[in-house]
């Protein structure tokens, strides 16, 4: 067994080398690798696809989250508006409501005071017509007689018109 | 690791020189006795290493496996003979190949784990790292036939570090019907994307002057059938230095002296030659892939 026959090149050693890697290799790449690349394509695929779709969501959101900051933004706004308006309308309220209640205020002591007038004369009218009732009466039983109470009265009032 | 090798080497020095002395002393107390003795002991070691590595890397029609001769059947095709111990081998490394493809792609899951996990690794690394950079839109294509070159390859230099394993990238012929698919595969991408007259066009470089182009065209193709034949080599030449290392490495055990660092020598070897598996798989894919890829694109 000479050592040189390492170096020796058998044709049929070659061919039966290539036509069987041709062939194992074919049937590897058909049971054994298709199998696996196809689910690394399907999980590369998957993947690139959750990152596209990630970013778009991001997109989206961020896209969102602006307007949604400019509708506040704007809300707010609009609520100061509000509130500044609604102030000075109460503010004109409360003035109106104090000018007119002032107003009422004085025209009803107005009309009390010329309430107070009026009854205080009625008063005075019927105090002295009272008195003058009492003193007719008074009078009468001073004097025992009958007298016309309408010609006493006349004088009464008559005496007390000169009194006063 | 440093240290490691320092220690061997300062062993492997004083071993040596003691048995030098040793020796001397032996010649100088009876020469005639110790001379004939000496070319016996070398002789018997020589015989020794030469019957080792022929066992061990010669081709032949007898299989040894866990101590039993298999007698392989001899199929002769006129000159041609067929079945060879190194050819069984080089099936049972695409067999172990297949199987664990197979075993690999069975499963079915979108969290691959395990061997299928491992075989990701290796394809995504030959796809992204060797195969685009050259092929560009044919790498996917071709990505199962560099898969199926790697692991065979690879598992075929893996063979021959196990007891009684072969490596039949250790033999001349296994490794030039390799370099012979990729000088097909060559020529066929190169045909196919540039068709015959595109692909013949690539043995004419341009701006050379008329007068030298017969000449450049000799070179070309000169360079263009040396690239396989470098392949044939380069994977053989390898293969077969790493295992005659750890066989006359292993032989020196019969010197009590040399036990010691032969075996520690043998381990290390052993050790690269896994590295050394792997780098040859790994150098003959890529230099197909490059090969394919300038037949595909010449580089102007």
């Amino acid at each position: 067994m000479g050592f040189q026959q390492v170096l020796s090149i058998e044709p049929g050693s070659v061919l039966w080398t290539i036509a069987t890697f041709l062939v194992v290799a074919w049937l590897i790449g058909k049971f054994g690798w298709k199998p696996i690349l196809s689910g690394l394509k399907a999980r590369e695929d998957s993947i690139r696809r959750d990152l596209e779709t990630a970013r778009a969501e991001r997109e989206r959101s961020s896209q969102l989250l602006a307007e949604y900051e400019a509708a506040m933004a704007n809300a707010k706004k609009e609520a100061a508006e509000i509130i500044q308006k609604a102030q000075e309308s109460a503010g004109r309220v409360l003035e109106t409501a104090r000018t007119e209640s002032k107003d009422l205020s004085l025209k009803m002591i107005e009309r009390a005071k010329s309430e107070i007038e009026r009854d205080s004369e009625s008063a005075r009218i019927e105090l002295k017509r009272h008195v003058a009732d009492l003193t007719v009466r008074a009078a009468s039983r001073l004097l025992q007689r009958a007298v016309d109470p309408k010609e006493h009265e006349r004088l009464i009032l008559d005496a007390l018109k000169e009194d006063r | 690791m440093r240290r490691f090798g320092i220690i061997l080497f300062l062993i492997l020095v004083v071993g040596g020189s003691l048995v030098l002395a040793e020796e001397d002393a032996g010649h100088a107390a009876a020469p005639a006795e110790a001379a004939g003795h000496g070319a016996e002991h070398e002789e018997g070691i020589g015989a020794l290493i030469i019957e080792s590595l022929s066992h061990h890397l010669v081709d032949g029609d007898e299989m040894e496996l866990f101590g039993f001769v298999i007698h392989l059947p001899t199929t002769q095709i006129g000159p041609l003979r067929l079945i060879t111990k190194h050819q069984v081998w080089w099936l049972i490394a695409m067999l172990l190949v297949f199987i664990v493809a197979v075993a690999a792609g069975r499963q079915k899951t979108t969290v691959p784990t395990g061997l299928r996990n491992t075989l990701e690794v290796l394809i995504v690394f030959l796809r992204d790292e060797v195969l685009r950079p050259n092929l560009h839109g044919r790498a996917d294509a071709l990505l199962p036939y560099f898969l199926s070159l790697f692991t065979c390859i690879f598992f075929s230099n893996l063979l021959g570090l196990l007891p009684w394993g072969t490596t039949s990238t250790g033999n001349l012929n296994v490794t030039a019907g390799l370099a012979l698919c990729t000088l097909g595969l060559v020529i066929g991408m190169g045909v196919r994307q540039n068709g015959v007259l595109g692909f013949l066009a690539e043995f004419t470089p341009p701006g050379v002057p008329l007068w030298l182009m017969p000449l450049m065209v000799v070179v070309e193709i000169a360079s263009f059938l040396i690239r396989p034949f470098a392949l044939t080599i380069r994977l053989f030449a390898n293969m077969l230095a790493g295992h005659a290392v750890i066989a006359v490495v292993l032989t020196l055990i019969v010197s009590p002296l040399f036990a010691v660092p032969s075996v520690a020598i043998a381990v290390f070897v052993t050790l690269l030659e896994i590295l050394v598996a792997l780098i040859q798989a790994y150098i003959f894919c890529i230099l197909t892939a490059v090969f394919v890829g300038l037949a595909m694109h010449p580089a102007h």
